[in-house]
């Protein structure tokens, strides 16, 4: 049998989570493990609805799940969120749906992650026309050099601009703060 | 017998029946009594809703202390008093759940004894723990928790098994935790052909299995292995009647124990009942927790085999006095390998 219980709070046992809830009542208080999908390790703040499950086994019940109160995703969606210790929220992880343009979201929508291996490119090519010019500012010669005041001529190997552009580095699949 | 209600004597009763029960929290008792509605001690013993304390005696020997549960008043053109009947004093254990006042239901590094104290205090009764079984009773459960619709009794019994210990009650209206005195001398010797005594034996087939497996589901730190534990009948031998079922409290390391028990639920299908015109032997109150020996080859019983006495109830009214003695076999109380008393 399955009973909706608040939680009181929690301690670490062995790797174990131990919820400590309040089931009926104003003083039926237990303890049970939390069972969670694997490799998932999140605690339940303080006055969080409890889903607290017996087994077979008399006193070996399992809390199963919570009664989230801050569910934003939409079908197909998957979101992780923190809070502080009153439940507001502090950060998130959303995974969008196709309708979402299965951006995945870190935080926030402001900004954008950006792809290593574009702007990789961008900045070898900023580096290598920079490199060049060095070469060229290194090896250039200035004709019609007069001794004295005077001018002379434009060297004779001229630099170029940059073609560097950071542009495809930007990842519209990434948003963040 | 001698009745009391308060401290008020009871002459003109009739028709009393005292069940006398071992592995119960409560014993019972009724009688009939000749109600007077005009006399004012009448009114204030029989008041319903009272609940009214009352003891039981015989020959100087206290049988029950206990309580007036349900006065069930007569009247027609001739007057029928009143049909009393009533438990021990612990009787409620059975009819209540735990008070919320003993909560938590949960328990974490508690013994028997210390649950069953701080359930049972609410209710003004005392624990008796029996010294044979005060080291079972002190050790401690990792958890352990009773469900809030259990009744104090239920709890309690299902604790008591893990530890092989016994919940049983005392005369003087205490839970007491004990262990069948399965070991001590019989009281008495039947046979038969003894004059004024019926003996009956009855072996419920339908409820026996040829082996009893118990499985547990797997424990957070037993790294998959579920405990498990068979035991077999040796009254179902010659057929295949095979029992799986589950175990439904404590550990890995009480999966033989519990498997053990239910093997023992299973034995009380064979029980063995005994009219007598007397309600003593050798001078005294025949009581539950008694071994005696019996032959009868009327019974199936060819040679002298041990019953342990469950239960005895004494009836007596105007005209005699009987009692019928309730017997299983003694390896229902204990964790001995049980033998085929008819092999």
């Amino acid at each position: 049998m399955s009973i909706l219980t608040s939680v009181i709070n929690s301690v670490l046992d062995g790797g174990y989570r131990v919820m400590k809830v309040l089931r009926f009542g104003k003083s039926d208080v237990q303890t049970a493990d939390e069972a969670t999908p694997y490799g998932l390790d999140s605690s339940a703040v303080k006055d969080m609805i409890a889903v607290f499950s017996d087994t077979v086994t008399k006193g070996e019940p399992v809390i199963i799940g919570y009664l989230n109160k801050q569910q934003l995703a939409q079908p197909g969606e998957f979101r992780l969120y923190s809070t502080d210790n009153d439940g507001n929220l502090i950060t998130y992880i959303w995974l969008h749906n196709a309708a979402g343009d299965g951006q995945i979201e870190l935080g926030g929508t402001t900004d954008n992650a950006v792809l290593y291996s574009k702007l990789e490119t961008a900045f070898n090519q900023l580096k290598n026309d920079f490199n060049n010019f060095v070469t060229i500012f290194n090896s250039h010669v200035h004709p019609g050099v007069q001794t004295g005041g005077g001018s002379s001529a434009v060297t004779t190997t001229l630099g170029t601009d940059s073609s560097a552009d950071i542009t495809p580095a930007k990842n519209n699949k990434i948003k963040t703060l | 017998m001698e009745l009391k209600i308060g401290t008020r004597k009871l002459d003109l009763y009739n028709n009393v029946s005292v069940a006398l029960h071992y592995d119960s929290v409560a014993s019972a008792f009724s009688f009939d009594f000749y109600f007077d509605p005009n006399n004012a001690d009448h009114k204030a013993m029989f008041l319903p809703g009272s609940y009214s304390p009352v003891t039981i005696d015989h020959n100087g020997e206290r049988l029950i202390t206990g309580i007036l549960l349900s006065p069930k008043f007569k009247s027609d053109s001739v007057r029928r008093g009143v049909t009393i009947s009533g438990y021990s004093k612990t009787g409620v254990l059975e009819d209540c759940e735990i008070p919320t006042s003993s909560y938590p239901l949960q328990a974490i590094g508690l013994s028997l004894g210390n649950i069953a104290q701080r359930i049972i205090k609410p209710f003004g009764l005392n624990l008796v723990i029996d010294p044979s079984v005060s080291s079972n009773v002190n050790s401690v459960y990792k958890s352990t928790t009773a469900d809030d619709k259990q009744t104090v009794k239920s709890y309690l019994c299902e604790l008591a098994g893990q530890k092989h210990v016994m919940l049983s009650h005392d005369e003087m209206g205490n839970l007491l935790l004990t262990q069948a005195k399965i070991t001590q001398q019989p009281i008495f010797d039947f046979t038969n052909g003894m004059p004024n005594v019926a003996m009956e034996l009855n072996f419920d087939g339908q409820r026996m299995h040829s082996s009893i497996t118990l499985q547990k589901q797997a424990t957070k730190t037993g790294k998959g292995n579920a405990g498990q534990s068979s035991f077999s009948n040796p009254y179902v031998t010659s057929t295949f009647r095979p029992h799986v079922t589950r175990q439904t409290s404590g550990t890995d390391v009480d999966t033989a124990l519990c498997a053990r028990n239910m093997l023992s639920e299973e034995l009380k299908g064979l029980t063995l009942t005994i009219d007598l015109d007397r309600w003593t032997l050798n001078n005294k109150v025949i009581r539950p927790n008694n071994i005696i020996t019996v032959t009868n080859p009327d019974l199936y019983i060819y040679k002298k085999t041990k019953f342990f006495i469950t239960s005895v109830e004494l009836k007596g009214d105007n005209n005699a006095q009987v009692a019928t003695l309730t017997c299983t076999l003694p390896e229902v109380y204990s964790s001995t390998t049980p033998k085929n008393i008819f092999l």
